[in-house]
């Protein structure tokens, strides 16, 4: 059903008069539910999204119930559309052109093996709430008691089963299973609260990934829990102080690390934004111009950083909103920028008129990067990233010994990462801060956040942690373009070492 | 708004209406797009609306009750329509038309478990095979447990009075599919001759909102128009950039190019920037700026966070806290008001959001004459607390005075001015600071003067604090326009465009913190 209305508008559009068409056709189903509540949620949406182009000029249409009727309608509604805009439009330039691609024919599942919507809902309710029963013994049940400890977690299955047709004669349709899920351990006593103290430590382990709901009977839940609550009592034990404003090295755990990546170099990285496209939207970019960027080091040779598209990664898929095969395309490579996150549109501009480029230093493939929400059309922001963790044995401990002195930044859920519009500065709170002295945390800090330039920063990492280190957190990003369209991307990243960090204070006047 | 319905209708009754709603809106889009193709010129006959009437919605809910057999929860509707237009200086445009139905309704699955159902689709047989799958992972409830304690649902008061609002302009209806050309051509052409990069955007959205609460006796329906356009300026080297805005709910009162003009100008004062240094400085915020502040700690008039925190429910944990209703928290000057019916602006009269869905929403003044006279609750602690519900005051009005921006800046011995800021995300929720960056460069003020332009800041600092001991001078207010910039993730202003619109004047306020400068354009 889907495939036929994909290709029926399809004909109606190119019958319209258009010169190009595609679309993306979705029936989409989630279904959630937070720990130990009687409460979930189930959606189930449906839309399409068609694109045309006529004399250069792109017109989308997206709604909802892709019937046969509704996308014949939308095609001679886009084409007129589009048609009227060529009409008025000032004069421009000539007609931008598409990156070529193969034609892609296909079908591809994501590997899951329960399907989460076979899935009873007091079943469900069972699962997610048995996540935060975990069962401590001996003195970590007493010490758990005392602090109030608790798990919380959310788990969020997604199932979608999209097609995406063109006027070039692509069809592929994939079938997309994903789980957003996050916990975190608590510690929520009233003499805690009462001093204004709430302490969340994320449990590395629950993240989000591709998969269905064979990913929430992880037999190893538990012990991941437990060693999160130990840790997270030790630290709240700790002597606590308010910091001096300075510089100082500072360890950003996995969580905080792959935070900061996703508000400051990921969108650097749109071709979009550096080509200009966006500047009355979401801004432009620091990584600008192309010839200036691309194949030069700008940051350090620690940092690879790399499109994931490939199962367990969140948003796995074969072929992107464009119909474009994924790849793990390398973005930075030891420091040195490879490639940006374009489209067909945007690589054939850059194409066109980088001039001054050499033909080793342009992209020659469409990376396969963009995603859509239903009924809203491409953008370029892969749903995965992942940097390379250190090759050899570093854990955060290590990394701590290795620092020495300094500050240790631990992402609780309720950090945030404030940056300008384009990415080129900005601060970051961790959810909790400790003092790092001889390579041993020493206090909690309060009140004190971190304050960089993107530029200044990335050529100080100095150390990565290994895998032990990495962590996924829940990361939800506003997709660029109206309407704003939330989308969560799965974004991986060691423990990170940074060289003179400002520290700044994070209150007006400190709380008495 | 609220009116008693007849007892619902058959199932047939109610699949024609919503049948022919469908067959009405895939006509009319052929008929659109016809009569545009055939003259290729503006069409002088109005396009039906995009979204549901009234009646539409009701037929929607009502089936939707019918279907699942849910007879206590309760049924929204909500119903977006964008069309959007944007086009880079010399490049070609686009456009990008949404859609977008969310129906949502809360059912009883599994062992007494609270489903909420959301889906965009409206067809009725689609409806059913979607309501079916979502059923189908339902289990016969068991016998209740006698050792269970939850407690009961609350009850949801019934409605008190909807007040009468009218946010929708056929005028702004129509030209979503007629004028986005002209006005893309009207917002691109200053930049002839010049050599500013510029991009340009127009966007319409119409929305209707309904809520068919428990009983099924009563309703909540909204319905409203919003336009903005918006122009952004580069210089080539990047060093320089301009903005300007301009929203209304009746498209007839914008003009395009003057906000295009406004933008260059803007831009042509920032040419060449220099560096200030950071510290404390009086500030000359826009309108557009201040705007930004109100909306950035609306959330921080809440009974349970903020400045004016009082937790209710548990008073040993309000140790050092103060109810400052009565007490003077900002200037003499400044008064602080949501109403939904306000002609400048408006909001749908009821709770949309922050709990409590259909549940009214009174116009509300927060501040007199600098005095606390209220905060907002949501209705779920609203009940709890023993209060009146209040919304978020995201759709805000503050007053204003006479002194234009020309004459603070001749009374400024030094100072800087700020066009717009970004990003602005609440840092301390007790003091209402806030951080963020200021936007388009900003000008320094010196014995009274434009000196020079200069670069960016990251600025750090409580509105609550400059409009209190620090405020000098207030200017005319004017509906402000955000642009179309989405929010950062950790902002926690709504997340749909168009915002609740927001009337700010123009201030002079002494001891600005620019805290640091920032690489920002």
């Amino acid at each position: 059903m889907l495939r036929r209305v994909a290709t029926t508008a399809i004909e109606a559009a190119i019958h319209a008069g258009a010169d190009w068409a595609d679309i993306r056709v979705s029936d989409h189903r989630r279904v959630s539910f937070s720990g130990d509540t009687r409460e979930g949620s189930i959606g189930l949406t449906c839309g399409f999204g068609l694109r045309v182009r006529v004399q250069g000029t792109e017109a989308f249409v997206g709604g909802s119930e892709p019937t046969p009727e509704n996308v014949v309608a939308a095609a001679k509604s886009a084409v007129a559309t589009a048609r009227r805009l060529v009409s008025h439009a000032t004069p421009m330039g000539p007609a931008a052109a598409l990156a070529s691609v193969p034609v892609a024919h296909g079908e591809w599942r994501t590997p899951i093996e329960i399907d989460p919507f076979s899935v009873s809902v007091d079943d469900h309710v069972f699962v997610s709430s048995s996540h935060d029963k975990v069962p401590y013994d001996g003195p970590l049940q007493r010490a758990a008691r005392y602090h109030g400890g608790i798990v919380e977690s959310g788990w969020y299955y997604t199932s979608e089963t999209q097609v995406f047709a063109s006027s070039e004669g692509a069809l592929v349709t994939q079938y997309l299973a994903n789980v957003a899920a996050q916990a975190h351990v608590r510690l929520l006593s009233q003499w805690r609260a009462q001093r204004g103290e709430d302490f969340m430590l994320v449990v590395p382990s629950v993240h989000p990934c591709s998969g269905g709901f064979e990913v929430a009977l992880q037999p190893d839940r538990f012990a991941h829990a437990h060693a999160t609550m130990e840790e997270m009592i030790a630290l709240a034990a700790l002597p606590c102080a308010f910091m001096e404003v300075g510089r100082q090295d500072v360890i950003l755990d996995g969580g905080l690390h792959a935070k900061l990546l996703a508000n400051t170099l990921l969108p650097a990285l749109s071709l979009d934004r550096v080509l200009g496209n966006t500047m009355d939207l979401t801004g432009t970019s620091l990584l600008t111009p192309p010839d200036a960027v691309l194949g030069q080091r700008l940051f350090a040779p620690l940092l690879t950083l790399t499109v994931a598209p490939e199962a367990p990664h969140f948003g796995a898929a074969k072929w992107d909103a464009e119909g474009v095969a994924t790849t793990p395309v390398s973005l930075i490579t030891n420091g040195v920028i490879t490639n940006y996150l374009s489209s067909r549109a945007t690589l054939a501009t850059l194409v066109a008129q980088a001039s001054s480029l050499a033909a080793t230093q342009l992209p020659s493939v469409v990376p396969g990067v963009t995603q859509a929400a239903v009924g809203t059309p491409p953008v370029e922001v892969p749903p995965a990233l992942v940097l390379a963790p250190a090759t050899t044995s570093c854990s955060l401990s290590e990394l701590a010994k290795r620092l020495g002195t300094g500050l240790l930044a631990r992402a609780s859920g309720w950090e945030n990462v404030l940056v300008d519009p384009d990415g080129r500065g900005g601060y970051l709170t961790p959810g909790m801060l400790f003092e790092v002295k001889h390579g041993t945390i020493t206090r909690r800090i309060r009140g004190a956040r971190l304050m960089f330039t993107t530029k200044r920063l990335f050529p100080t990492l100095t150390a990565v942690g290994d895998t032990s280190t990495c962590q996924t957190p829940w990361y939800y990003r506003d997709l660029p373009g109206l309407p704003w369209q939330e989308a969560m991307l799965g974004i991986t990243a060691p423990a990170g070492l940074y060289h003179n960090m400002d520290v700044v204070p994070a209150f007006l006047e400190l709380p008495a | 708004m609220t009116s008693a319905i007849s007892p619902a209708s058959s199932s047939s009754t109610l699949d024609a209406r919503v049948t022919a709603f469908l067959a009405r809106r895939a006509d009319s889009a052929e008929d659109s797009s016809a009569t545009s193709m055939s003259t290729g010129n503006t069409t002088t006959d109005a396009p039906p609306r995009r979204v549901m009437t009234r009646a539409e919605a009701l037929a929607l809910a009502q089936y939707v009750r019918e279907a699942t057999r849910e007879p206590d929860l309760g049924i929204i509707v909500d119903h977006t329509a964008t069309a959007v237009a944007s086009q880079r200086v010399g490049r070609a445009p686009q456009s990008r038309d949404v859609d977008h139905l969310w129906l949502r309704v809360g059912c009883l699955m599994g062992s007494a478990v609270i489903m909420d159902i959301g889906t965009n689709v409206r067809d009725t047989t689609m409806l059913r095979h979607v309501l079916h799958k979502a059923m189908v992972t339902k289990t016969p409830p068991p016998l209740p447990d006698p050792d269970d304690d939850q407690p009961d649902a609350m009850e949801v008061p019934k409605p008190a009075r909807y007040l009468p609002v009218t946010l929708w302009h056929p005028r702004t209806a129509a030209a979503a599919a007629t004028e986005r050309g002209t006005a893309l051509t009207q917002l691109t052409a200053p930049f002839q001759g010049t050599d500013w990069h510029g991009m340009g955007t127009v966007a319409f959205g119409e929305r209707a909102f309904f809520f068919l609460d428990p009983s099924g006796a009563e309703t909540a329906f909204g319905e409203s128009t919003d336009s903005e356009v918006s122009v952004s300026v580069r210089s080539s080297d990047g060093s320089a950039a301009g903005w300007s805005g301009h929203a209304h709910r009746d498209w007839s009162q914008i003009d395009p190019a003057k906000v295009a003009r406004s933008a260059i100008a803007i831009a042509e004062q920032q040419r060449n920037p220099s560096r200030a240094e950071p510290g404390r400085y009086t500030a000359i915020l826009s309108a557009t700026a201040v705007g930004q502040l109100l909306q950035a700690i609306a959330p921080l008039f809440d009974v349970l966070r903020g400045p004016f925190e009082i937790i209710p429910r548990n008073p040993a944990l309000n140790q050092g806290r103060t109810d400052r209703r009565g007490m003077r928290v900002m200037d003499p000057r400044v008064t602080l008001w949501s109403d939904p019916a306000d002609p400048e602006g408006g909001d749908l009269p009821f709770f949309y959001g922050d709990g409590g869905m259909g549940h009214p929403n009174p116009a509300n003044t927060w501040v007199e004459k600098g005095i606390l006279k209220l905060r907002s609750v949501n209705v779920g602690d609203a009940l709890m607390a023993g209060m009146i519900a209040r919304k978020t005051p995201w759709a805000t009005h503050m007053s204003g005075g006479l002194t234009s921006v020309d004459e603070m800046i001749k009374n400024c011995e030094r100072g800087i001015y700020v066009h717009r800021f970004a990003n602005l995300q609440i840092v301390d929720a007790r003091s209402g600071a806030l951080g963020g960056f200021t936007r388009d460069g900003c000008l320094l003020i010196e014995h009274g003067k434009i000196s020079r332009p200069v670069k960016d800041f990251r600025i750090f600092e409580s509105p609550f604090l400059s409009l209190n001991q620090r405020l000098v001078a207030l200017g005319p207010t004017e509906r402000i326009a955000f642009g179309f910039t989405p929010r950062n993730q950790d902002e926690e202003n709504p997340h749909t465009w168009p915002l609740p619109p927001v009337i700010a004047p123009s201030i002079m306020v002494t001891d600005f913190n620019f805290v640091a400068l920032s690489d920002a354009v």
